[in-house]
């Protein structure tokens, strides 16, 4: 063949990178333009007024400190439930395949329509959830879960940790069964208490895969939309108003393309900054 | 893990661990199990108070208003093809890249990993404004075709890495051994890796499905007409009608779901292995 | 649809908001169905009547007034008419500042306000409350008064056909404070002539008053079209109960302004109303951030 084999990565390589280039980096550098232009000034004039009015915008603070809540919570109850799930299914279990699908489903649902369920579950007067808490004892009487300024980002939360904590418990489960038997069993050996197990054996064992559920998940977390959007429309106030919803809003309602650039670029910077330790990580090791 | 004796303490534990798990399956089903009691209520019944679990009187008129009241036909097409399209395109040039990658150790390919990992970070708000001017430009807003180039952006990262971890197994001999036969490098991945990851490649073409198959921004922002509708964004749709039939709706987030789900039980191991195989090693 | 030769708008139909309200549930709470309540202290006192256990177990299961409370398009319309009908308005009338900061603004606000927090003849869950949901609460006799139009009778009763609406619903004038006064339904659509993206807002307005969308109004919700060849011969409008209410609210009928920066400033004011329904701040708070909210927004 004409080309040499050590050049023969660009036939592989190229074309994909081509292509991200052409659908993903020329809509980011066209956005990133976009954030430095105003409606007044004309096309050609860059200026930093977006970014100014950012720093003076009440909402865009407020929302960037809820999507650090909302990204917080969610991704510290997955990876906790997520983990306490999977070391359950990885013991020895009958049934296990079917709870494993049992605890798996909530991940396949679409995030709008897990809004969309949980809407309905959490409504005020005709709500399942209400009338369970109250049959069971739970409740005297009906909460608003979406409507009180307390509850409303919790609810949220409850709802995501719903529909994601299953993909870290996937992710936690396959590292727990690369982790060799024996290990656990000189352990046992040894007398080592099931706490001293988990500490040494179990948790060194999960490292990257805990790495890996991690930076997948905050970022899935940080750009989550439908969720929010189908069950609060970051309502009340701006209680539940996340960067995603914000930026959508600026958008698409408000046709404020320069100023949802901005944020859109700021978002991005942050998670770029966040996913860095396991960019790095990862290629690193290649 | 052998348990000779039980202690009361192991039974305790056992009790413990039990009442988690059933715990977790409550947590889990609740929503479908009222998802599923509402699909088969009347509508008066939707809105008892307080509501019924088991309805007093069943009806299957919203799984048959889905299809005919609704386009949910035209829906469950669109996301169909649109997901099927991004899934296998994103899969092969992911196949590609990631046979690149792990294959070859060329000036940059450091560089080239980050930058297919940082990718996947990307917000969608970043890219959904421009490529709505882009689109609407070029004439391809409202079109599954956009919505195909659209998706390619969430699922070619992906899928280029879950592909480098499937090859990464394969060998390296192998490809030795069939250059030295006088195999070229693209015969190779297409005669000898590929056939080995197709399990991996399913797996791909199955999460990058569920990407596009679930995502709501994209749709809601590169389509408009009731033609070029995906199913989640019209089941969503319906939450800003002129009223929420919640019987409609919740039947159609079911039937909306089932692919997904089917899909899913059938294919979880594999699953599981192209989301783990960039981290495991063996 | 030309205005100062500046806004370009698509015109589509309109209507009047009024009061809708169940005469049963009237009659049951002891109140007269053919007298609805005129001014704003009657309907408050109505409301409360209204509110109540029907079923005996110790616990409201029944509102007086249903509304909108969340981000939506429909929110306006339905606190327009109380706004006005205080005397107060959104914007000065050369649609460059705030007239949030005026008495009547405040009056009217907190009166909407403690509909839900002091009185509580507002259903729960009220800032998550969108149109589709008010009517369904009017359609299951959860409440028994809202804002609405010609749309509300008929999907009104394909929610609930047992409550047989166009029997029992009746419609009067939105309440009044100070003036008659309500919001006009007009499904017309405007374009800033300074936008940047002309393209993209064409599009969004090419698909909202698109045929499929208009039809669907037309054939589903009886909404009776701006063109007057197309009202004029559908019979069942012009003898229509509803519609004579509707129409003699008219001339007292106001449209919201058609400025681009108009989504904002009402996304603006819903935020600062549901903190105050939730109370995280108080009516005077909240409508003072927004007053200066909205003037950021229209000083940009």
């Amino acid at each position: 063949m004409w080309i040499k084999d050590r050049h023969m990565w660009m036939v592989f390589v190229l074309p994909g990178v081509i292509l991200l280039i052409l659908v993903l980096g020329w809509p980011a550098i066209t956005s990133i333009l976009y954030s430095f232009e105003t409606e007044q000034a004309g096309d050609a004039a860059y200026t930093l007024a977006n970014y100014k009015s950012l720093l003076k915008d009440p909402f865009f603070s407020t929302t960037f400190w809820n999507t650090t809540v909302f990204v917080f919570f969610s991704v510290a109850l997955h990876m906790i439930l997520g983990l306490a799930v999977a070391m359950v299914l990885n013991s020895a279990l009958p049934a296990k395949p079917m709870f494993r699908v049992i605890a798996l489903l909530p991940w396949v649902v679409p995030d709008v329509v897990a809004g969309i369920i949980w809407k309905w579950m959490y409504d005020p007067i005709y709500g399942a959830l209400n009338d369970l808490l109250i049959k069971i004892g739970l409740l005297e009487n009906p909460i608003e879960w979406l409507s009180n300024p307390k509850l409303a980002m919790t609810s949220a939360i409850l709802v995501n940790l719903w529909r994601g904590f299953p993909f870290v418990m996937l992710i936690l489960l396959a590292g727990l069964q690369s982790i060799p038997r024996h290990l656990y069993e000189a352990a046992a050996i040894d007398g080592a208490p099931k706490l001293q197990q988990f500490i040494h054996i179990t948790l060194p064992g999960l490292k990257k895969m805990i790495v890996v559920a991690l930076a997948l998940d905050i970022v899935w977390e940080v750009r989550r939309f439908g969720l929010i959007q189908a069950m609060t429309q970051g309502g009340p106030g701006v209680l539940t108003e996340v960067l995603s919803t914000y930026t959508y809003k600026q958008y698409f309602k408000f046709f404020r393309f320069e100023y949802a650039s901005a944020i859109s670029v700021v978002m991005t910077i942050v998670l770029l900054l966040v996913s860095l330790p396991y960019i790095w990580m990862i290629s690193q090791e290649e | 893990m052998q348990a000779a004796k039980l202690q009361p303490g192991d039974i305790l534990v056992k009790t413990l661990i039990w009442g988690f798990l059933i715990l977790v399956c409550i947590y889990c089903l609740i929503p479908f199990a009222w998802m599923l009691s509402t699909s088969l209520k009347t509508e008066a019944e939707a809105f008892r108070m307080p509501p019924t679990w088991i309805p007093l009187k069943l009806t299957a008129d919203s799984y048959i208003g889905i299809w005919v009241r609704k386009n949910f036909g035209i829906y469950f097409f669109n996301s169909t093809i649109i997901s099927l399209a991004t899934a296998v395109l994103s899969t092969f040039f992911g196949a590609l890249a990631g046979y690149g990658f792990s294959r070859f150790f060329f000036k940059g390919r450091r560089f080239l990993i980050g930058f297919f990992l940082a990718t996947q970070m990307l917000p969608g708000v970043l890219l959904v404004g421009p490529y709505f001017k882009i689109l609407s430009k070029v004439g391809l807003y409202d079109t599954r075709t956009g919505l195909i180039i659209a998706f390619l952006t969430i699922c070619l990262p992906f899928s280029t890495w879950m592909m480098k971890g499937f090859i990464d197994k394969v060998p390296d001999e192998l490809d030795q051994s069939a250059m030295v036969d006088g195999c070229s490098r693209l015969g190779i991945f297409f005669k000898i890796v590929l056939p080995i990851v197709a399990p991996g490649m399913v797996a791909t073409i199955l999460f990058a499905f569920l990407l596009a198959w679930g995502d709501l921004l994209w749709a809601l922002c590169l389509t408009s007409s009731e033609s070029m509708i995906t199913v989640t964004l019209g089941i969503a749709r319906t939450v800003g009608e002129f009223r929420i039939i919640w019987p409609m709706l919740m039947a159609g987030s079911l039937v909306g779901g089932m692919p997904a789900i089917l899909l899913y039980i059938f294919l979880q191991r594999l699953l599981v292995q192209g989301l783990t195989a960039g981290a495991v090693k063996e | 649809m030309k205005h100062n030769g500046k806004i370009h708008a698509m015109p589509g139909d309109y209507m009047t908001m009024v009061l809708f309200y169940n005469t049963a549930m009237f009659e049951a709470a002891g109140l007269d169905p053919n007298k609805p309540p005129k001014t704003t202290d009657e309907f408050l006192a109505y409301a409360k009547k209204l509110t109540r256990d029907t079923n005996g177990d110790g616990k409201v299961d029944q509102w007086g007034f249903g509304t909108v409370g969340a981000k939506s398009p429909g929110f306006s319309m339905r606190f327009g008419p109380f706004l006005w009908s205080f005397g107060a308005d959104y914007l000065t009338p050369d649609m460059k500042r705030s007239a949030l900061d005026t008495p009547e603004a405040k009056e009217a606000f907190a009166f909407f306000v403690e509909l839900y927090t002091k009185h509580k003849v507002v259903p729960p869950g009220l800032t998550a409350m969108n149109p589709q949901e008010v009517r369904t609460q009017l359609a299951q006799k959860k409440v028994a008064m809202i804002m609405g139009s010609g749309w509300t009778p008929p999907i009104v009763n394909k929610i609930n056909p047992d409550l047989n609406a166009f029997e029992v619903l009746q419609c009067a004038p939105a309440p009044v404070k100070r003036k008659q006064a309500t919001a006009i339904w007009l499904s017309s659509w405007v374009m800033s002539p300074s936008t940047k993206h002309p393209n993209e807002a064409w599009q969004l307005m090419k698909f909202i008053t698109s045929k499929d969308i208009e039809l669907k109004w037309f054939v589903d919700n009886r909404v009776t079209s701006s063109r007057k060849d197309v009202s004029g011969v559908a019979p069942e409008i012009l003898n229509d109960k509803f519609a004579s209410v509707m129409a003699s609210q008219l001339p007292y009928g106001k449209v919201e302004p058609q400025i681009k920066q108009w989504p904002e400033i009402m996304d603006t004011f819903t935020t600062s109303l549901q903190e105050a329904i939730v109370g995280m701040k108080s009516p005077e708070k909240a409508l003072s951030e927004a007053h200066e909210r909205i003037n950021a927004i229209l000083a940009r």
